[in-house]
């Protein structure tokens, strides 16, 4: 009698597993990748069916780096967005193949999974989508979506990392999934101010501790539009970098006349490895960027109520200064699992 | 042991119960009938195919080198209630020759019908589709080009090509005047308004039926809103959505029923 039952409940599982549709379960040569979070992130949200692996991991991170991505071969997501630079550009406009010009400054790439939507008007709503944009842009890799995938399909790596990965060939699928994923693995929380959040105050030197106070201040007011975990709210403002716009902003998405010259509240986080700033590159460093807000800058119908001059001291740039020096994470900037 | 003759069925009911596939839809059998809605795009009485001359209703000449759209939800009338039979379709005129109809083909029901409907574009749902997750031959896939990468979501209707400012000028059409419209956005999605073109028929056992429509890109410049003179404006929906709209409102009117 036991062993009948066993035996019926063997046979049961054995069905089961035999049916299963395997879409979801890990092959056995796959394996969940553990995200170390930094203390004080919230849990990363992860869209079902990719779900974070050590293969799609690995394969997202070999097409990041893989210059077959663009039309002519030269031109690779690494090739705009910089471990080195916390993943962003060292200049203004980044060029694409042939060196062409696109219209915006590459923006930094790190808790990617946090960010509500994505690029500065916030008209893509998934990091799988977003792969979509470079890809075919005509000034990044120019590339016939199709004739790209077909390319990189060619490579048996690939092929082979795909059905471990994703349990399936490789195409537009896969492509999307797997740099999705590796882009969520691109965490950044150990800065010199996350080491004196989380207890160890000789982290922040005094004069970079005066710039957190300012930063936090309703003075100031930097953290009313940069605040929480990210230093980002993500909602869309224009903080007056001038009188006319070239760049209309989020109104290219939403065609609602309220979100002209309006632009993604970008993370502070690393500021100090991204230069130059803002959506089109046009402030060249840092102590710049504070003048900037110290002017009030300047008279655009879109500018929010809270850019105003703010008759900063010497004294206080400097701190500010200090301050936004200190959001730089050299751990990730320098971290092997990354780097090409 | 009574058991064992428990597990037979009950390994066959597992076995069904966790199969993979979808239930098949409900097919209404034995009824091989279908239907095929021909739709021939015209530029008045001309067949249109691309990059081809036109003289348009006002003299101006025009020449369209690229045209899709979408069809979606395409559902027969009946007495008693109404039938989807499509729910998307993307046309192209792309490699059609002069006088060939662009086609949407669905097996049906034998049966009376009043008339047809359809929408231009997509519903909410469809257009947030993440296009990779479509096989390549799909309508809603990545691999058709109608997906907006900077702003998420499809072109509905995508016309382009190239036009003159003057009317009545001699000589090939001007290949420096480009004309754009890509309309999308969930606020452009309509319903076709097809009047005298919706008419009723019958389908018999195993018969295939033909529904034959023409669009006219007449109606589509110079429908309800006379948009042909500002043709060289360029609208991506949210820029110059005013033209997006204005287009959308004339082409969901520029169909009629096809006179043989
Ligand atoms: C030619 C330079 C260039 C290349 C190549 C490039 N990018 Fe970018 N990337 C940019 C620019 C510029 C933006 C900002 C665009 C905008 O906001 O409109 C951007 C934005 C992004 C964003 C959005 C970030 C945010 O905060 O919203 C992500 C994610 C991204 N890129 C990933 C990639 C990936 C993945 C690839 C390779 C498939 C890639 N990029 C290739 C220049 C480039
Ligand atoms: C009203 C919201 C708001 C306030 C308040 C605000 N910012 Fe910004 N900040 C933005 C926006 C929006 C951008 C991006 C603008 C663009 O790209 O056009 C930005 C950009 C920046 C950048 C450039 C980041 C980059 O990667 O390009 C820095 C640095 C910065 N802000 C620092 C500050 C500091 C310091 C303060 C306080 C003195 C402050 N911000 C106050 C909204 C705000």
């Amino acid at each position: 009698m036991g062993k009948t039952k066993v035996f019926i409940g063997i046979c049961l599982i054995t069905a089961l597993l035999a049916t299963g549709c395997g879409k979801d379960e890990l092959e056995p040569l796959d394996a969940p990748y553990e995200l170390n979070l930094p203390v004080g992130f919230p849990p990363m949200p992860v869209p079902v069916g990719n779900e974070l692996t050590v293969k799609r991991v690995e394969l997202g991170k070999m097409l990041f780096f893989d210059k077959g991505m663009s039309r002519d071969s030269t031109v690779s997501c690494g090739s705009c967005h910089l471990q080195t630079n916390a993943f962003s550009d060292v200049i203004a406009i980044s060029s694409g193949i042939e060196g062409r010009k696109g219209m915006r400054n590459s923006p930094p790439l790190f808790n990617l999974g946090y960010h509500p939507y994505y690029f500065f008007d916030g008209g893509v709503p998934t990091l799988e989508l977003q792969v979509l944009a470079p890809v075919q842009d005509v000034n990044e890799m120019d590339h016939d979506f199709p004739l790209a995938v077909e390319r990189l399909a060619q490579n048996p790596r690939y092929q082979e990392m795909a059905r471990i990965a994703y349990n399936r060939e490789f195409d537009a699928f896969v492509l999307t999934r797997a740099l999705g994923a590796f882009e969520r693995t691109l965490v950044s929380g150990n800065s010199a101010y996350d080491q004196y959040n989380n207890g160890q105050s000789s982290a922040l030197n005094e004069s970079a501790k005066r710039g957190l106070a300012l930063f936090q201040s309703e003075r100031l007011s930097c953290s009313g539009c940069h605040g929480g975990f990210n230093f980002t709210d993500y909602s869309f403002k224009n903080n007056g970098l001038a009188e006319v716009y070239a760049d209309s902003g989020r109104i290219r998405v939403t065609a609602v006349e309220a979100d002209r010259d309006k632009f993604k509240v970008p993370s502070l986080r690393n500021v100090a490895l991204t230069a130059p700033y803002m959506h089109d590159g046009s402030i060249a460093s840092l102590a710049q960027v504070v003048e900037h807000y110290n002017s009030g800058g300047a008279n655009n119908p879109q500018k929010d109520e809270r850019i105003k001059p703010l008759n900063l001291t010497a004294q206080e740039k400097s701190d500010l200064l200090e301050f936004l020096n200190a959001l730089s994470d050299y751990e990730f900037t320098t971290n092997a699992a990354f780097a090409e | 042991m009574r058991y064992l003759r428990l597990l037979v069925p009950m390994l066959v009911w597992v076995i069904m119960a966790s199969s993979c596939e979808k239930d098949p839809e409900l097919i209404i059998e034995p009824d091989p009938s279908s239907i095929t809605f021909n739709i021939y795009p015209k530029v008045g009485n001309q067949p249109m195919v691309l990059n081809q001359e036109y003289l348009d209703e006002d003299s101006y000449r025009i020449m369209p080198t690229l045209f899709r759209f979408y069809v979606s939800h395409l559902t027969l009338l009946t007495d008693s209630g109404e039938l989807e039979i499509k729910d998307v379709a993307l046309l192209s005129l792309e490699g059609l020759a002069s006088g060939e109809p662009l086609t949407i083909e669905a097996a049906i029901p034998a049966g009376n019908y009043t008339g047809v409907r359809f929408w231009i574009g997509l519903d909410s749902a469809q257009n947030a589709s993440d296009p990779a997750t479509y096989a390549q031959d799909h309508p809603l896939s990545a691999f058709q080009g109608t997906f907006w990468t900077w702003n998420s979501g499809y072109r509905f209707v995508m016309l382009e090509g190239y036009y003159d400012t003057l009317a009545n000028t001699p000589g090939p059409v001007a290949t420096t005047s480009f004309f754009n419209y890509h309309t999308g956005l969930n606020t452009l999605y309509r319903e076709a308004v097809l009047g005298a073109a919706s008419v009723p028929f019958s389908v018999g056992e195993g018969d295939s039926y033909t529904y034959n429509l023409d669009l006219d890109l007449n109606r589509a410049l110079y429908g309800s809103r006379d948009i042909s003179r500002n043709m060289g404006a360029i609208t991506h929906s949210t820029s110059n959505y005013q033209l997006a709209e204005d287009f959308t409102e004339n082409f969901i009117r520029a169909f009629s029923l096809s006179n043989p």
